[in-house]
């Protein structure tokens, strides 16, 4: 099996498992039952339960929807302007392109989580804010990736011609440049996403992403923390979940290099 | 004893044969010539000959390198071989380099390794090296800071690191102009004439061939089709691939000679001047400006097919691009029809545009590789004033593929399913869509094979007879401009030095430049007559 069949299949058995979430859990989330607190894994709740008797499964799978939901907006959304940010950017040259390429120079300076926490004090702790600091952080990385892949383009014979057809930049833009950025624009995205579940992650631990009593594997993580003793399977859960479903999708773009590479070399 | 011997060798890459049956030697002292075209085999039986060929090659029959068959040899035994026994030269000296050593320290590094001695010897060895091939630079230089012709010195001082008694150069010239590339010839024969080494010349270019070997081999498709003493090759080929190579490689279409000098000029450009600010040096600091294009001016007839010739840094490039309206010239004008290309706008330009359209060089780079052939071929369609409807630009789309001799149906297939010569097709088919007065052709049959190069000549000289159309024909290879052009003009460092009829220019050149150029270009005729 390839990396990226492997990577299909593992990720989408967490998109599974979070659409699901939406109709259908083995338990109650946010049924609190004091009485089934912090039981080993068993055949009735397979990953345990919590401090608060909730069943751990049906909290990665709630989990799974909220962190996928979370990091896919994100990225779309910094797809969606830095994409068209980075092909301005290589279109017009001059100072439009520096004014653009040092400004996501400045949100690269900044430490991601120290930006994210920044928000989260001004805007307040909550999912959408969360979306809003993995968009303004993933801006600048798609927008110089279009960039430097455009300004390569650019200088291309066919684009000389398009010119010679009275084409303007806009148009060339969006008909020679952008339909020959899906390569590595879909590998950086799938990249950006998992790096975006981590991140989420972080949010969530430490206690700015989703709030409670939604679920979330990384506050599942930072609740596990002082029970780590007694109850190893509350930190393995949500553990294993972010491991995987990152792994996922880094095999899925590792796939996906290696696929466009092997196109291009036929 | 041979120093090479390939014995009834076959190589195939997986299922797919490059090379079989080939038998051929070379003997220390002696320059044998391998010629073909692409896909004849012919680097694979270098790579072969060097035990370099990739994972998956598997070969048949014997390559001996000094009386030892490769496949019998160790990796270890191998690496003693290369660069004692035999050194190569590659054909893009700038990629052979690595750009974060000194060239020194790469010379010295090959000397190490073949000869065993310790550093401070190496260096002094290496600088020996590097005056031998004359380069009289300092060896702490780096490989971007060279020119072609520089670099492609310094590969040849490692190919001979070792003191090898067999080099195997594969096209060492044909990234370089044609005066640096007759130095490095010359320097090659040189080498190899002083320190009886064999050489295995592997190229495309019959003239360059010709020049130098003993004795030629003609590969075509991985077959040996013909080899013996180059004169008798060349002179009187047996083969009728050999002989249709040789009469392609000279071949100059009819041409139909219907200018009429006094009809106003379709192209018209008077004192273009493109003048680039220098590259940045520090923070603030800038180099002296560059004079790409200084002072030019020419005109060309309806139907006349004008050639600019000269070699990299001589702004024809730029000159292009600004006759185009790709870029904007400091001073100047440009005239076609009569009417300014810089001044105009809107629907006017899109007019203009419509009687000027090119064909570029790079056959990878021509076409958006996400377009089907028949969106490529209508993309000037977008200058019409009108749209034109789904069915009608069908219709022009199939019209033009039959008129450059494609099938109207390829314009559902990609531009990577198809050969060079036939892209070449494709690129002018969507240059004549919207029937230019004018096309300009930039190194447009440079990187094609001298079978296909003649078809595609021939199809640019039926176009114009039929068309009326003109050309402006810019290319480094006088060969093609004696075939081609009407009048030729001469380019150097931006400006023109010399420009006339093309017969007059290139059988009795006024300026030095001119001659100097003629004489580094290998001509097959000029060849043969000098060494019968």
């Amino acid at each position: 099996m390839n990396a990226l069949r492997a990577g299909l299949l593992l990720t989408g058995v967490f998109v599974a498992a979070g659409l699901l979430s939406l109709v259908w859990t083995p338990h109650d989330v946010t049924q609190v039952d004091i009485g089934a607190r912090l039981l080993a894994p068993s055949a009735a709740h397979p990953f345990g339960t919590d401090h608060l008797g909730r069943d751990l499964l049906s909290m990665i799978q709630a989990g799974a929807a909220v962190s996928l939901s979370v990091s896919l907006l994100g990225v779309g959304a910094a797809l969606l302007l830095g994409v068209p940010l980075g092909l301005l950017a290589a279109a017009r040259g001059g100072w439009v392109d520096e004014a653009l390429m040092r400004t996501g120079d400045l949100v690269f300076a900044f430490p991601w989580l120290m930006l994210a926490i920044l928000l989260a004090a001004t805007l307040g702790p909550g999912a959408s804010n969360a979306v809003l600091a993995i968009a303004i952080l993933n801006i600048p990385v798609f927008a110089r990736l279009t960039r430097g892949e455009a300004r390569r383009l650019w200088q291309l014979d066919f684009v000389a011609v398009a010119r010679l057809a009275g084409k303007g930049k806009a148009r060339i833009s969006a008909e020679h440049i952008l339909p020959n950025l899906s390569g590595p624009l879909s590998v950086q995205a799938t990249i950006q996403f998992s790096l975006a579940l981590l991140a989420e992650a972080g949010l969530s631990y430490v206690g700015l992403g989703v709030q409670p009593p939604a679920p979330s594997w990384g506050r599942m993580l930072a609740d596990a923390q002082t029970l780590i003793g007694t109850a190893p399977w509350l930190a393995i859960a949500p553990g294993l979940a972010i491991l995987l479903a990152v792994f996922g999708l880094t095999l899925i773009g590792d796939g996906l290099a290696r696929h466009l590479r092997r196109g291009e070399g036929a | 004893m041979n120093i090479l011997s390939f014995q009834d060798a076959g190589i195939r890459y997986g299922d797919r044969p490059a090379l079989s049956g080939l038998t051929l030697d070379v003997a220390p002292g002696e320059i044998v010539g391998l010629i073909g075209e692409s896909g004849s085999g012919k680097s694979t039986a270098a790579l072969a000959a060097m035990g370099l060929l990739p994972d998956g090659a598997s070969v048949t029959g014997r390559v001996l390198l000094d009386g030892r068959d490769w496949s019998g040899l160790s990796e270890r035994e191998g690496d003693r071989l290369r660069g004692r026994v035999a050194g190569m030269i590659f054909q893009e000296p700038l990629t052979a380099l690595n750009p974060t050593l000194s060239i020194g320290a790469q010379v010295a590094e090959a000397v190490r390794a073949t000869r065993g001695l310790g550093r401070r010897v190496a260096w002094v060895a290496a600088q020996a090296l590097l005056a031998r091939v004359g380069l009289n630079i300092s060896a702490r230089r780096y490989p971007h800071q060279l020119s072609g012709g520089q670099r492609q010195r310094v590969g040849i001082a490692i190919a001979i690191a070792g003191g090898p008694r067999l080099l195997i150069a594969d096209e060492p010239t044909t990234a370089l102009d044609v005066t640096t590339q007759a130095q490095i010839m010359d320097l090659i024969v040189r080498l190899v004439r002083d320190d009886g080494m064999g050489l295995l010349l592997v190229s495309h270019d019959l003239g360059l061939v010709a020049q130098v070997a003993d004795r030629i081999a003609v590969l075509k498709e991985g077959r040996l089709v013909e080899q013996g003493a180059a004169m008798e090759v060349l002179s009187r080929p047996t083969a009728p691939y050999t002989w249709s190579l040789l009469d392609r490689s000279r071949h100059r279409p009819l041409r139909a000679h219907a200018i009429d000098p006094a009809a106003p000029p379709v192209l018209s450009v008077t004192g273009l001047t493109r003048t680039y600010s220098g590259e940045r040096q520090g923070l603030f600091g800038r180099g002296a400006p560059v004079h790409a294009v200084a002072d030019v001016s020419f005109t060309i007839a309806p139907g006349e097919t004008l050639g600019v010739v000269g070699e990299s840094g001589s702004g024809k490039s730029s000159l292009l691009r600004c006759v185009l309206g790709l870029d904007r010239p400091q001073a100047g004008t440009i005239l076609l029809n009569g009417r300014s290309v810089q001044d105009s706008r809107g629907t006017e330009l899109r007019g203009l545009r419509q009687q000027m359209q090119a064909v570029f060089q790079d056959p990878a780079g021509s076409f958006n590789p996400r377009q089907n052939v028949g969106r490529i071929v209508a993309e000037p369609l977008h200058l019409l004033d009108e749209p034109l409807t789904m069915a009608q630009r069908r219709q022009r789309v199939e019209r033009v593929l039959s008129l450059v001799g494609l099938s109207p149906d390829e314009a559902d297939r990609y531009p990577h399913q198809f050969s060079g010569g036939q892209r070449q097709r494709i690129a002018l088919a969507r240059a004549l869509i919207v029937e230019p007065r004018l096309v300009v052709l930039d190194e447009a049959v440079s990187a094609l094979d001298v079978s296909i190069r003649a078809d595609i000549l021939d199809l640019l000289a039926r176009l114009s007879a039929e068309l009326g159309l003109a050309y402006l024909f810019v290319s480094h290879d006088l060969s093609v401009m004696r075939a081609v052009t009407d009048r030729v003009l001469v380019m150097k460092q931006g400006r023109i030095v010399e420009q006339g009829p093309t017969v007059q220019v290139l059988s009795h050149p006024q300026h030095p430049y001119t001659a100097q150029l003629l004489a580094a270009t290998p001509d097959l005729d000029r060849v043969l007559a000098q060494r019968a």
